[in-house]
């Protein structure tokens, strides 16, 4: 390995798995014709499109930040074998390691070239000020920040939107060529065919969605390596490198626990419905039994007998990052078996209502049996349920995470996620002046993922159903 | 001279209701769908204008546009309507509430939907003479009990504190016509007004609409689909077809000489006595395959078959009662003959089908067919029973499964029951049964969705084909379908029959149905059979109470012989 020792922590291999699962999903439908059109509907439509590569753009960050390994040690192969140090790495914080070591003495503004808080200075003549002290990063290369700030950030933006247009050419220039040999039709018509928005899938569209995204990308990536572009946090710690982190917390906590929640919740909700008798009684007597302890002290109570087993067994945790991981996963796993109740019990409602339809009378009047009728009548009819459930429990347990970090039995205080940005910015909110950048970058990513979340599922649930489907 | 003074008078009386050129049209992102195109028509004081057609005529959005009730897609684009000398469509939507209740009112199809259920029934009533009136409480309580004797509601000081549910179909429609008199409108618009309700109650409401309007002189316009409750009470008649009126005339002339060939197919495809053995719309009869090998056991027989189901109260659900659905019927259904089972709803028709079948079991009785004791063999026999014996059932918008393809419903039958093992020689089969129903061969690979309504019960029909039935259960399965689709399916059933020998149970309430379509009817009424025997004779001559009643409320209508040039 050219970096390292490759780490595989738990939820990682979790995340690989589900990529995974829905790369295979993907392949098979592609086989399928009748499942392949409506994702081609979901394609071809605007909302559709944008929402894939925004949520794209999230998930590549997610997944680079879960690719973790030990860092080689500088100067270690002197006796020949190769030290590893003990802290764990992503390939994510690789490409960002700039903003991750850039880190100051305290609060800094966006953009800022100076400390936020005054500070004693000792001239070289021996007197003392209080001054806003230079940063030792931020703004840095600048000799005289006041006169020169203004033009070194447009001018960076300058050559952000240069790169990004020339990257962009290239791309697009490449997707036209790939284009016209598929369509066997010359370059320029296939390029006027798009600039005329008069495509099939909308390419016009997913053109001006890259071009915005490479600008917001590369322009980013210009400012952030000369200045704190969301400032620093209290440790002088860089916001927009803990906002980008946060990314894969927020991904995996939305996510696996939704996943973990899905079995539950499916299977009991049809199982109750479609055989009633003892069954539904067994099941709804769970659910309001789990429904009327509250959900809180169930997590706080699960939490904390996880830190006392993992202080008992130290030795199995090397690290601080696998503690935390520990922690996420199991926070994930509390939070599906909390929260598979409201799910289920429409299912449960919503299979009481199929099963008394024709078409599942038909079947079984064909003697089709309860397996093949659950698998092929009723599930696949109340798949739209399930998937906007998902969607607005992953926005709900985003925000269910900041909630519990809050009373601190959320994930780990030393893991980057939204929800301990938004606590530590409880106390910065109360000064004078007010340090409002870490609560307003992570608000800002947080917005932006479950808005494009929702978009997508719109989409997808419109095309899924055949009913409204066009044709 | 007196005949020309009459026709002077009707002359010189400026009509209730005039429209002229009305457009309505549908706006759904950037398509456009005109539904009603360029209606005019005039509805004079004190007389009754029926508006006939088939589903998507445009029949119920002109009355919509008239009182200004359209849903939020649709708009009028030209053409003017007059109450008397207002022009409705430009009075401001103030002024037009005013019209609604006092000036126009309306009854609609569906009475279960159309009452408040969480609020008394004599408060809805009050509801609008507090409005348009200006009654005081007492007074307009007064009055509703007025309109509800009015309606022939017999304990209107009992009725009127009742809540929706506690009532029948009947009681709230007539509780429905009197909100809609309570002002004394000039015209009364009746959209379908006994579609959902059974024939002999149809009957009765139709009675009291026609004495009121005696009583109240005012005019109705009577949108329905039924040519029969058309003869019974329009005085004028205008027939719609996709948003045009194509014919227009008075009663006599329209049931003896319709002039437009669309009201010819209307009638052509009215099932009657006098068509029976004649095909509706087909081109030809198919000869019958006369099956010899039929012997006695062939006939599935039910005796005595009863289904109950248990009334549950309490935390341990202790069974307190039982509702008796079907209470000992007993019938025959011969090989090759179609056997109807008549009844109004809630008589437990469709309970006796799901009995047989046992999709419901049932409590007891007994349903033999080939010998065998079909209401207590075993899973593994009744499986095998399941391929001779099958089902259609009344909506087909909830029959099929939406998610599933056409090909894959069809198939799912054939798979279950192993009736043909290999994929190849099933999915041949798939494409064979399209082309027996008439469908084109590509429809297995479109959703039902896709589909119009009779189009997806000849779908049913394949998929119920698909394993080789001898006897069919055919529940209600042109209720749901204009006369027209309803002409080509019965046509198609009699084509299969012919062909396959198959034996169809024909549960329906359509007299005219089993008139020109079953060999057998029996007739049941509150979970028995009053009567059954050969339709000539049960129908021309009914001997129970309950089976003359119902015929008698049946609308008389013969339909017109057309003579070809």
């Amino acid at each position: 390995m050219m970096f390292g020792k490759p780490v595989f922590l738990i939820t990682d291999v979790l995340i690989f798995f589900l990529v995974f699962v829905i790369i295979l999903f993907f392949a098979y439908a592609m086989r399928k014709p009748h499942l392949r059109k409506p994702w081609r509907q979901v394609v071809r439509s605007k909302a559709g499109v944008i929402s894939i590569m925004v949520l794209m753009l999230y998930v590549c960050i997610g997944i680079l930040d879960s690719m973790h390994f030990n860092p080689k040690v500088e100067n270690s192969s002197k006796d020949g074998d190769i030290q590893y140090s003990g802290e764990i790495q992503s390939v994510f914080d690789l490409i960002v390691s700039d903003i991750r070591n850039s880190t100051e003495k305290t609060y800094s503004a966006p953009f800022a070239a100076y400390l936020f808080a005054k500070e004693t200075v000792q001239l070289e003549d021996g007197t003392k000020i209080r001054e806003h002290p230079r940063l030792t990063w931020g703004g840095a290369h600048l000799a005289n920040p006041e006169l020169e700030k203004g033009a070194d950030i447009l001018r960076l933006a300058i050559t952000g939107l240069v790169k990004a247009l020339v990257v962009w050419l290239v791309l697009m220039t490449l997707l036209c060529l790939l284009l016209s040999v598929r369509a066997k039709k010359s370059f320029f018509a296939v390029t006027k065919n798009i600039a005329k928005g008069a495509s099939d899938i909308p390419w016009r569209t997913i053109a001006v969605t890259l071009a915005v995204l490479l600008a917001v990308i590369l322009v980013g990536a210009e400012w952030a390596a000369k200045y704190h572009v969301l400032g620093t946090d209290k440790v002088g710690e860089d916001v927009l490198y803990q906002a980008l982190k946060s990314i894969r917390t927020g991904v995996v906590i939305g996510t696996l626990t939704t996943l973990l929640m899905l079995p539950f919740a499916i299977t009991l909700g049809i199982m109750a419905g479609y055989f009633r008798g003892w069954v539904d009684d067994v099941i709804q007597y769970l659910y309001t039994t789990l429904n009327s302890i509250p959900g809180v002290l169930l997590i706080a109570a699960a939490v904390l007998m996880l830190n006392v087993y993992m202080g008992k067994h130290a030795e199995d945790f090397a690290s601080l990052t696998e503690r935390a991981d520990m922690r996420l996963l199991f926070l994930c796993l509390i939070l599906g078996l909390t929260s598979w109740t409201g799910l289920c019990r429409l299912l449960r409602a919503e299979t009481l209502k199929l099963r008394e339809v024709d078409f599942v009378q038909a079947a079984s009047a064909f003697g089709v049996g309860p397996t093949q009728t659950i698998f092929r009548h009723i599930m696949p009819n109340m798949m739209h349920i399930v998937l906007i459930t998902i969607v607005l429990d992953f926005s709900g347990l985003v925000l269910a995470e900041a909630v519990l970090s809050y009373i601190n039995i959320g994930v780990d205080p030393t893991m980057n996620s939204w929800g301990n940005m938004i606590n530590s910015a409880r106390l910065e909110m109360a000064r004078e002046p007010v340090v409002w950048w870490s609560l307003a970058a992570s608000l800002f990513f947080m917005f932006t993922m479950v808005l494009f979340a929702n978009l997508f599922a719109d989409v997808v649930r419109d095309a899924l159903d055949p009913r409204i489907a066009k044709s | 001279m007196t005949e020309n003074i009459s026709t002077l008078g009707k002359q010189i009386t400026s009509p209730l209701l005039r429209i002229e050129n009305l457009t309505t049209v549908f706006e759904t992102g950037s398509r456009k769908v005109t539904v009603v195109d360029g209606v005019s028509f005039e509805v004079n004081e004190g007389e009754t204008f029926a508006l006939v057609g088939e589903s998507g005529s445009g029949k119920s959005i002109t009355a919509l546009s008239t009182i200004r009730l359209l849903p939020e897609a649709a708009r009028v684009t030209t053409g003017s309507i007059y109450l008397g000398n207002q022009d409705l469509l430009s009075l401001p939507e103030r002024d037009m509430r005013n019209i609604r209740g006092s000036g126009i009112s309306m009854i609609f199809q569906e009475p279960m939907t159309s009452l408040n259920p969480v609020t008394k029934v004599g408060k809805q009533i009050a509801e609008v003479l507090i409005r348009h009136k200006g009654m005081s409480k007492l007074q307009a309580r007064q009055r509703a009990l007025d309109l509800l004797d009015a309606v022939n509601i017999k304990n209107p000081a009992h009725t009127i504190d009742t809540y929706a549910h506690e009532l029948s179909g009947g009681m709230k429609q007539r509780v429905m016509i009197a909100i809609a008199l309570a002002c004394e409108p000039k015209l009364l618009i009746a959209d379908e007004p006994t579609t959902a309700l059974d024939v002999t109650i149809q009957a009765r409401v139709l009675d009291l609409i026609n004495e009121l309007q005696q009583k109240f002189k005012m005019a109705i316009l009577f949108i329905t689909h039924d040519l029969g409750v058309v003869k019974q009470v329009a005085d004028h008649v205008a027939v719609m077809k996709q948003g045009r009126i194509v014919e227009q005339s008075t009663n006599e002339v329209f049931f003896s000489n319709p002039q437009h060939d669309y009201s010819w197919e209307l009638f052509a495809a009215l099932p009657a006595m006098e068509k029976r053995g004649k095909p509706l719309l087909a081109a030809s009869v198919v000869e019958k395959v006369v099956d010899q090998k039929n012997t006695d056991k062939d006939t599935l027989r039910v005796k005595d078959l009863k289904v109950h189901f248990p009334i549950k109260k309490g935390i341990l659900k202790r069974t307190v009662g039982h509702v008796k659905a079907v209470d000992g019927v007993s019938l025959e259904i011969p090989p090759g003959k179609t056997v109807a089972l008549v009844g109004e709803s809630g008589s437990g028709k469709t309970t006796v089908g799901k009995g047989i079948l046992r999709l419901v079991q049932p409590t007891s009785g007994e349903v033999t067919y080939l010998d065998l004791p079909i209401h207590e063999i075993g899973k593994q026999d009744l499986l095998e029973q399941r391929t001779n014996l099958q089902i259609v059932f009344q909506d087909p918008y909830s029959s099929m499964n939406p998610r599933m393809l056409v090909g894959d419903i069809i198939e799912e039958g054939m798979k279950a029951l192993n009736v043909l093992k290999d994929t190849q020689a099933r999915k041949a089969r798939v494409l064979e049964l399209l082309e027996q129903v008439g469908l084109s061969k590509d429809a297995h690979l479109r959703y039902p969705h896709e589909f119009s309504g009779g189009q997806r019960q000849r779908i049913c029909i394949a998929r119920a084909l698909a394993v080789n039935p001898k006897i069919i259960i055919c529940d209600e399965p042109t209720s749901a379908l204009d006369v027209s689709v309803q002409a080509q399916i019965l046509d198609l059933l009699n084509e299969l029959q012919a062909r396959l020998g198959i034996s169809y149970l024909f549960i329906t309430h359509n007299m005219s149905v089993v008139a020109y379509f079953a060999d057998r009817v029996a007739v049941m009424y509150q979970g028995k059979i009053v009567e059954e025997g050969e339709v000539e004779q049960v129908l021309t001559d009914p001997q129970h109470e309950y089976t003359k009643k119902l015929l008698a409320a049946v609308p008389k209508l013969v339909p017109p012989e057309r003579i070809l040039a």
